[in-house]
């Protein structure tokens, strides 16, 4: 082998894809040739240092956050797949680990509805410790099934959706059924909640076919030794 | 069926395929971005958006290369957004000033010889075309083969064989082309 046929094999030789006779045949023609020689150790060096550039690792808890995120995705699915939850699914999570509340909502997009009316007036209690989920279970009741609409909620700066930090917008396409429609919402309170003094809504937008009706939840807080109480108020909506 | 057999049968979940490659991933992203905040958004939604057809996990052979070929291809279509917004990459660009300065403490007293010939290779990789840096990235720092290769950039071995020629002599001419590199420096 000479020079001009090892600089053509360099990279094969270097990665390792030569034949064996090949790659003796190289071999033996670099044992002689200091040129060649020292052009792979400096090509192999370089595919070294290439290896060797350093890469700033994931924030902590960055595995945590996706698997969290698949988890709420789970429940973003279930939305997806029946349009809101089914009432087994309801009666499910009324019995298990997590307490849900229910504020319930008269919605349509009938031109003839100027108002939609909150169909569940009563104030709701959730006391929130920064950092751990609470459900607050929404309910929609429809008087006939509308078909892709957009369902959005808006939260204040100092409330998350689990799964989904630091985002104060979510936004899914859904379907509602006649009848009732239910949306758990696993909100989490942030730190900054304590402090905070000005009124706070959360909001459930849902539009379809130009339209659009708000739902808003108004949040009264008050920080406690434990953490921080909401009072969960349905409202009437603004269209 | 006893329950210790019940788990033994059990079919891995999608969270069971997937975790044990989302730090792997990161760092595939993070070497495409050089953004950790960037990478860490594309790995999480790159896995969530393969959770929404996460059948098809279970039917990979090669799920290593099968899941860089779907991030290659979330990054492409993040590059390409990000492109189209003004904002983003005002972003981008300070982010990725603040935190390679971070990073790196780019102060040259700081530095040793070798720190500072890895800063060289490193910046002149990132010089590259986006194809002759992108076939260095996946051959020769995360190691898949060419036919690996080839099946994520979706491109013919041949063509990828030539392109990574040309890449490495792109590297090796920038990297002697750079002046004051270590070697030319003179010694007072």
């Amino acid at each position: 082998m000479n020079c001009a046929q090892t600089r053509q094999q360099l990279y094969d030789y270097i990665d390792g894809n030569l034949e064996p006779l090949h790659e003796q045949a190289l071999e033996q023609h670099i044992s002689g040739c200091e040129h060649c020689k020292s052009l792979i150790e400096q090509e192999s060096k370089l595919k070294d240092q290439l290896k060797t550039i350093p890469v700033v690792g994931p924030s902590m808890g960055f595995e945590q956050r996706i698997m969290a995120k698949l988890e709420s995705e789970k429940t973003a699915r279930q939305i997806g797949e029946h349009g809101f939850m089914t009432q087994s699914w309801f009666a499910a999570a009324m019995g298990g680990a997590f307490m849900v509340f229910v504020m319930s909502w008269f919605v349509s997009f009938d031109n003839q509805v100027t108002t939609t009316t909150p169909t569940t007036l009563s104030a709701v209690t959730v006391e929130l410790i920064p950092n751990q989920i609470q459900k607050v279970n929404l309910a929609f009741n429809s008087p006939s099934i509308i078909d892709k609409a957009m369902f959005r909620i808006i939260l204040p700066a100092n409330v998350e959706i689990s799964g989904h930090k630091g985002k104060r917008e979510l936004q899914w396409a859904a379907s509602l059924k006649q009848g009732t429609n239910n949306l758990a919402l696993p909100l989490v309170a942030t730190e900054l909640l304590a402090n905070e003094k000005s009124e706070q809504f959360i909001t459930a937008r849902i539009s379809h076919e130009g339209k659009s009706r708000d739902f808003k939840i108004k949040i009264v807080s008050k920080a406690l030794q434990s953490g921080l109480q909401m009072e969960l108020v349905p409202i009437v909506v603004v269209s | 069926m006893s329950i210790l057999n019940a788990l033994k049968f059990r079919r891995p979940s999608f969270e069971d395929l997937i975790q044990p490659h989302l730090k792997g991933m990161y760092y595939q992203a993070y070497r495409l971005l050089k953004n950790q905040s960037d990478a860490e958004d594309l790995v999480q939604d790159f896995t969530l958006r393969l959770y929404k057809n996460k059948a098809k996990l279970h039917e990979v052979e090669h799920l290593q290369s099968w899941l860089y070929k779907g991030l290659y291809r979330q990054f492409l279509n993040f590059i390409r957004d990000n492109n189209n917004n003004p904002l983003n990459n005002r972003d981008d660009t300070e982010d990725n000033d603040l935190e390679s300065s971070a990073y790196h403490g780019y102060s040259p007293e700081l530095l040793t010889e070798q720190e500072m010939e890895l800063s060289r290779v490193e910046n002149a990789l990132s010089e590259l075309s986006q194809n002759h840096h992108h076939i260095i990235i996946m051959h020769d720092i995360e190691g898949f083969t060419l036919a690996e290769v080839a099946e994520i950039m979706d491109t013919p071995i041949g063509t990828l064989k030539s392109r990574l020629h040309r890449a490495r002599a792109n590297l090796k001419h920038k990297l002697v082309m750079e002046p004051l590199s270590p070697n030319q420096c003179v010694k007072s």
